[in-house]
């Protein structure tokens, strides 16, 4: 069930009416079946890895409460083993199992196992995650083991982010289910104004975007580098837009009901840095990484040249996260390279940008920054979109030809590709920059506001693309 | 006490929620209305020459199909050939789906004489982005209900979505406007549905293997085929399939293609296969891409089809059927 189908829109409308209609205490049984149904509605039998993972977790939380020592240890252990080796299964076996043919190919073996036929679970990599974090969470002893099997199982299910995050702890959402929530009408229209946003950048901006990019991309060969290079750049809008709506969506959903998601984006196209960028693009997947697997690797308190290689380790493994293709590999690894050479030559950059004395016009200076950490995230994002090795480096080769003129999918189609960024990045300028709002959406007179609100809907039936498709993220 | 707070809050909410969807539907209405105005009042552009099919052409002659339609059949010179007079009514990426909509309208005021339904070689695969297409037929939902069936095809929940009043000119805004900004001089030249292609195919001759990566066939399509055979037949109307030329080296035979031919046979509809006729494969300046034929190519093969229509009978020895 995606967030931009009508049928989305009937489920989220009985949901939230009968979540507000029942008694408190019986709530979590309500968002529990709706969110079984949530999932239920992509592939119905995935719901038993699930319902495994949930089960093996749930006893894990417990017995690592009540144990010590090695005997602790080995239940987390365990834990992460069954989680870890789902994903393995489900997501990286056929990729690990081509690698082995290949290698033994070359010595002219043949490869006596077999691929397998099974279709990636939707979100495993998400509900994997924040079932992880929970058996961590318990060891370190910063969370309760949860007794309540249900309110678990939803921790795991909650249906707004259950399939493409943002990827919950425990601390954050656990105690939100066992909370007496009142309906709050301004609470409610608040969440609804998060989705309809989500909505707006989802179906006007990331779909349209799509239209050229997959065009360009899918016919590379045929495009010119120029038309590959503004598709690149239009991707980099895309997966934003669709990646962030996601997030949006789903806040906003959690919100109307009354519950609190940790926000996943934070204007990441306004970055100065690559660093920085990666402190606002996917927050609650950057964060666990930190947080349980840069922290214990020795984090920033190692030497110089370990904490290089820690960082490569973070990056390659989340790039690997992203999917099972040497393309996400290359995409991690190329953005770690960004940032370990970024402490490298911050000396010399440093000295070179006081050479410049640009820091005397901050806006050009910030400007300078913000589109080269943009660039830079765009290049390496060529793999991301790319279906494979060499096709990225086909794209790339041919960007760098600096050839051809702008291949136009219309100049209608062009010119509301180019209106959808610009209200974007207006809208995002104004919310970091704290412009004079050029919107309505903070006037104090509701009908201001509900007219302005009113306008966004308009603008989405006039030039939303109703034909999209799912959210990039959901492969993953 | 806490329950009359409660139910203030609901109501309250009730209250601004019913607000904002009366101030979002009476800005549907309001915008749609002018967007329904300045839809129709197009001078220029594919969807003013759609409107001009649906609602006013008055041609003995129609020529159906996709670009290989718009950019291969000249009207003009179909009439000073077979004396009919012949109007364009192909639409760029449309297929037989839309086609079967349009012909529907246009029956719903006069029967034509003549209807050509030009053919492409992938004109019954699968292909989802062809429901997505029919979006074109949407301004005329309201207006001619002969479009519903078709317009329901893209998808359950179509129906819901034409609730709104603005949702039928979904991505139109610009086209519009530039519909609507011409001068006197160009007012009224909507032109007879033809759009000429200048360039000359620079090559090389590419080879499609038909056997390979077959696409699965769309039997929606096949039977709409069917349908737009059935409904000329029944008004009388003397319909032609044309197949118009391909530049490829062909591997196999087309299925579509094949199919077409087979249904045409057997409803006694003259099928003229021209998609690998050496009359035109032969000669590369006549093409524009593998898949259109150029100024001089469409005016020729205008021609070619013309005269065949005009003495509707042909010979053997040029690949052509009839029945």
């Amino acid at each position: 069930m995606l967030f931009n189908s009508f049928h989305f829109v009937f489920f989220f409308l009985i949901v939230t009416g009968g979540y507000f209609s029942i008694p408190y205490t019986k709530r979590w049984m309500w968002l529990l079946a709706a969110s079984c149904y949530f999932y239920m509605a992509f592939v119905p039998v995935y719901i038993l890895i699930l319902a495994f993972t949930i089960i093996i977790d749930y006893f894990a939380g417990i017995y690592i409460e009540r144990s010590e020592g090695k005997r602790r240890k080995l239940f987390l252990v365990s834990s992460l083993v069954a989680n870890i080796g789902i994903l393995c299964f489900f997501k990286y076996f056929n990729f690990f199992n081509d690698n082995i043919s290949a290698m033994l190919g070359i010595f002219e073996f043949q490869n006596p196992v077999g691929n397998l036929s099974i279709l990636l679970p939707i979100g495993l990599s998400f509900h994997t995650f924040q079932a992880m974090s929970y058996t961590i969470e318990v060891y370190r002893g910063n969370q309760q083991a949860e007794r309540h099997f249900g309110i678990y199982a939803l921790y795991v299910m909650f249906y707004p982010q259950l399939v493409a995050g943002p990827i919950e702890r425990p601390q954050n959402l656990l105690h939100q289910f066992r909370q007496k929530i009142d309906f709050d009408g301004s609470r409610v229209f608040s969440g609804l104004k998060l989705m309809l946003w989500g909505l707006f950048k989802k179906i006007v901006v990331a779909d349209r975007l799509g239209i050229f990019v997959d065009n360009a991309y899918n016919y590379h060969a045929q495009q010119s580098g120029a038309a590959l290079a503004l598709a690149t750049i239009f991707f980099s809008f895309q997966v934003y837009c669709d990646f962030s709506a996601y997030s949006d969506i789903a806040r906003g959903s959690a919100r109307v009901m009354g519950f609190d998601l940790m926000k996943n984006f934070n204007r990441p196209n306004l970055s100065r840095s690559t660093a920085e960028f990666w402190k606002r693009w996917h927050i609650s997947l950057s964060t666990w990484f930190k947080d349980y697997l840069y922290f214990p690797l020795g984090g920033n308190r190692v030497p110089m040249p370990r904490r290089y290689v820690n960082l490569m380790i973070v990056f390659l493994i989340s790039g690997f996260w992203h999917g099972a293709n040497w393309t996400f590999v290359i995409w991690g690894g190329i953005n770690g390279l960004f940032l370990v050479m970024g402490l490298l030559f911050k000396k010399q950059a440093d000295a070179f940008w006081k050479f410049t004395r640009l820091q005397k016009f901050p806006i050009l200076y910030a400007a300078i920054h913000i589109s080269i950490t943009f660039l830079l995230i765009s290049f390496s994002r060529i793999f991301f979109r790319s279906q494979t090795v060499e096709q990225a480096f086909a794209v790339i080769k041919k960007i760098f030809s600096f050839s051809g003129s702008i291949f136009k999918e219309s100049a209608v189609m062009m010119l509301y590709s180019f209106f959808a960024i610009a209200f974007l990045m207006l809208v995002e300028m104004r919310n970091e920059y704290k412009l004079p709002a050029f919107t309505f959406s903070l006037r104090r007179s509701f009908w201001v506001r509900s007219t302005w609100y009113a306008l966004l809907v308009i603008l989405i039936l006039l030039v939303g693309v109703y034909d999209g498709g799912q959210f990039i993220y959901f492969q993953f | 006490m806490e329950k009359i707070l409660e139910a203030n809050t609901y109501r309250s909410f009730i209250l601004k929620l019913f607000v904002f969807i009366v101030i979002v539907a009476v800005v549907d209405i309001s915008v749609g209305k002018l967007l329904e105005k300045a839809y129709f009042n197009q001078q220029q552009g594919e969807d003013a020459l759609t409107t001009y099919a649906v609602k006013e052409v008055q041609s003995q002659m129609l020529v159906f199909g996709s670009s290989r339609a718009v950019n291969n059949f000249d009207p003009a010179v179909m009439e000073n050939e077979t004396g009919l007079s012949c109007f364009n009514a192909g639409r760029i990426g449309q297929s037989v789906l839309y086609h079967y909509a349009v012909l529907k309208t246009i029956l719903k005021r006069y029967s034509p004489e003549v209807v050509v339904l030009s053919m492409d070689a992938g004109e019954f695969a699968k292909d989802a982005e062809d429901y997505d297409k029919l979006s074109s037929l949407l301004p005329y939902y309201n207006s001619h209900p002969e479009v519903r069936d078709m317009v329901h095809l893209k998808g359950p929940i179509e129906k819901i979505k034409l609730l709104s009043s603005i949702y039928p000119y979904n991505s139109l805004l610009l086209p519009i406007i530039k519909g609507n900004s011409i001068n006197e001089q160009e007012k009224n030249a909507k032109g007879n549905g033809y759009i000429s292609l200048q360039r000359t195919f620079p090559g090389p001759v590419e080879t499609i293997d038909y056997t390979a990566n077959r696409r699965q066939l769309d039997s929606v399509k096949i039977n709409t085929y069917l349908s737009f055979i059935k409904e000329c037949r029944q008004r009388g109307i003397k319909l032609y399939v044309v197949c118009p030329p391909y530049i490829v080296n062909p591997v196999g035979k087309n299925l579509s293609l094949q199919i077409a031919e087979k249904i045409a046979g057997d409803m006694g509809v003259p099928y003229f296969d021209l998609a690998y006729d050496e009359k035109f494969t032969s000669r590369k300046h006549l093409f524009a891409d593998f898949r259109h034929l150029n100024l001089q190519g469409s005016k020729e093969f205008s021609k070619f089809i013309s005269a065949r229509i005009s003495s509707d009978e042909v010979p053997d020895n040029t690949g052509i059927h009839n029945e």
